[in-house]
């Protein structure tokens, strides 16, 4: 019986208040003096896009634990991050979508570097899930996703910063270390929101990760388990050393 | 499309999506369970 602790409990209430608060802040924000109230997408827009970099960011590093520990827990944070990092790679996708087609006239450009390497950042982890699925045997999965897991990640500071190295629809950094060019309400939505998405992001992985032990240990208990299936080796593979 | 809905549009697929994907989870830990 999978039961969540008092811990978890507290992060998920902590969620629901943050996002909560996320949306009102985000809905009364004064509108924008030139895309009016289509800049409120910009509260949901970047926190996923945020997301999506700290997720694949988070993949990286449990591929990097389980090549050195050979753990399966740092497996299980690498497979579960990748799949939130998909989900929240597809809604800014999304939302990126829907916001530029009123502000830019289109909903997609694969002319637009930010745009053409967020799609394939989305295209190589959709990959890397698949990749999971082509083995059984956990061990073998984890060897070849973690694999993956470190080199896709070079693409996280690539879609970054795109928007500085090529010209680009998407306009520069509006938060700096010197400072930010948004206004005071705007940004306050902003950062709150973010809060929220991060809380978000660290609620599905903690479930998602209990969910992936618990599916692991029905696989290893389950009557399927094991090499019950061993594909026949042909004569003529077994020749090949001779050829 | 007035703005009001196309930013509703957007907030309902962010927070629809988000949900769909949670029922998910739970359902799963519940089949486990």
């Amino acid at each position: 019986m999978i039961r969540f602790k008092v811990g978890h409990k507290l992060l998920f209430g902590l969620t629901l208040l943050a996002v909560a608060l996320g949306l009102l802040l985000a809905l009364t924000a004064p509108p924008d003096a030139v895309q009016r109230t289509y800049a409120r997408i910009l509260y949901i827009h970047v926190p996923t896009a945020w997301l999506a970099f700290l997720a694949f960011g988070i993949t990286a590093l449990g591929s990097i634990g389980w090549r050195i520990r050979k753990n399966l827990w740092w497996d299980r944070l690498a497979a579960s991050s990748a799949e939130i990092g998909v989900l929240f790679t597809g809604l800014a996708l999304l939302t990126g979508a829907i916001w530029g087609r009123p502000v830019w006239g289109v909903f997609f450009d694969w002319a637009d570097p930010r745009m053409a390497s967020t799609a394939v950042m989305f295209l190589v982890y959709c990959g890397y899930l698949a990749l999971r699925r082509f083995n059984v045997n956990p061990v073998v999965a984890a060897n070849r996703a973690s694999i993956l897991g470190i080199v896709a990640v070079v693409q996280v500071p690539l879609v970054y910063f795109s928007v500085n190295l090529f010209r680009s629809l998407h306009q520069t950094q509006s938060i700096r270390p010197d400072g930010s060019t948004m206004a005071p309400p705007m940004l306050r939505a902003l950062l709150v929101n973010l809060v929220a998405f991060n809380l978000i992001y660290f609620s599905l992985l903690l479930t998602r990760m209990i969910l992936a032990r618990a599916e692991s240990e029905a696989r290893a208990t389950s009557p399927i388990a094991g090499t019950a299936v061993i594909a026949p080796k042909s004569q003529a593979a077994e020749g090949w050393g001779d050829a | 499309m007035p703005e009001g809905v196309v930013v509703g549009i957007a907030y309902a697929i962010t927070y629809g999506l988000l949900v769909w994907y949670v029922g998910r989870l739970l359902l799963r830990l519940r089949r486990r369970n």
